[in-house]
């Protein structure tokens, strides 16, 4: 990676920045705030866990992702416009693989569900809700606006908590969106943009291992032709 | 043998990297960027970039949250 000239300019930076620097950085000054923050996750822990005993599971959860986005600098707004603005793709990729891990992982946790023999598509975990004209102008928007905004949820979330000081206005955004629309005016969208859309599920069409190994196939066949393809920007 | 200087403090995800492929292009070969950024992202993205390009680069944490990277045009 690294060259002599690098290494030589790392160095001279090096000097240059103890010569301006006026407190001398002692290690692992992060301690005490890795303590007052895990004081303060346990606190939230006792208080979900009070409300539902579901929470118990969501919360570990929660912190183990956020911590695994953190470290791995995952980013699904870069993962979807790095190939049309830099032509890389690694990101790309493991949104895929992802995407693959998750479909098993809701097959099992929709068999889990489901039990008897008839189910309702509605009520399996999954959020398996109809598309149509709402879910191309619901995707132009949430594209448009991650890169101009520089993350999506997840990445937004995962920054703000890192001290990205810019995508807290961000956040702020999100929640007045999601106030507005979401929660004052949800029934006028519902009503304007919602009704005749189509509800797919694969399994009612070829059932359910059928279903599962298609998935599995296309996007089998998606991460092929993303690694192939050879772009240039 | 220039060293050019590129401050991408406080930009979002593609800017640092769209600034410093527009500077490197104007670069000779053998001169040294450097950029400061505090967007944890835009080192992933400058890896696989600097990678794909065939540059050689290498990144320090200056301080908690900021980081140097330092790119030669080869």
């Amino acid at each position: 990676m690294s060259t002599s000239r690098i290494e030589e300019l790392k160095k001279r930076r090096e000097m240059e920045r103890d010569k301006h620097r006026v407190d001398v950085r002692r290690p692992n000054t992060q301690i005490k705030y890795a303590l007052i923050l895990l004081g303060i996750l346990l606190f939230l822990g006792v208080l979900f866990a009070r409300r539902d005993e579901l929470y118990l599971w969501i919360w570990p959860i929660g912190i183990l992702l956020g911590f695994s986005m953190e470290r791995s600098r995952f980013c699904f707004a870069a993962s979807l416009r790095n190939p049309f603005t830099l032509g890389t793709t690694g990101l790309l990729k493991a949104v895929i693989v992802s995407l693959m891990i998750s479909s098993v992982g809701f097959f099992v946790l929709q068999q889990l569900s489901i039990g008897g023999e008839t189910y309702l598509v509605e009520e399996l975990p999954g959020m398996i809700r109809p598309f149509g004209i709402h879910t191309v102008i619901g995707g132009l928007m949430f594209g448009l606006g991650m890169v101009v905004a520089g993350g999506c949820a997840s990445g937004t979330l995962m920054r703000v908590g890192e001290g990205f000081t810019l995508q807290i206005f961000v956040l702020g955004g999100f929640i007045m969106g999601a106030v507005v629309a979401g929660l004052w005016h949800e029934d006028f969208w519902r009503n304007l943009l919602f009704h005749g859309g189509w509800t797919v599920y694969l399994p009612d069409f070829v059932g359910f291992y059928p279903a599962l190994f298609l998935q599995l196939a296309i996007l089998g066949i998606l991460y092929i032709l993303v690694n192939q393809i050879k772009l240039k920007v | 043998m220039k060293e050019i200087y590129l401050d991408c403090m406080y930009e979002v995800c593609p800017i640092p990297l769209i600034k410093a492929s527009k500077e490197l292009k104007k670069m000779e070969i053998g001169d040294l960027l450097i950029m400061k950024t505090d967007h944890n992202c835009s080192i992933t993205n400058v890896i696989e970039w600097v990678e794909k390009q065939k540059l050689k680069m290498d990144y320090v944490e200056i301080d908690e949250g900021e980081w140097e990277i330092y790119i030669e045009k080869t």
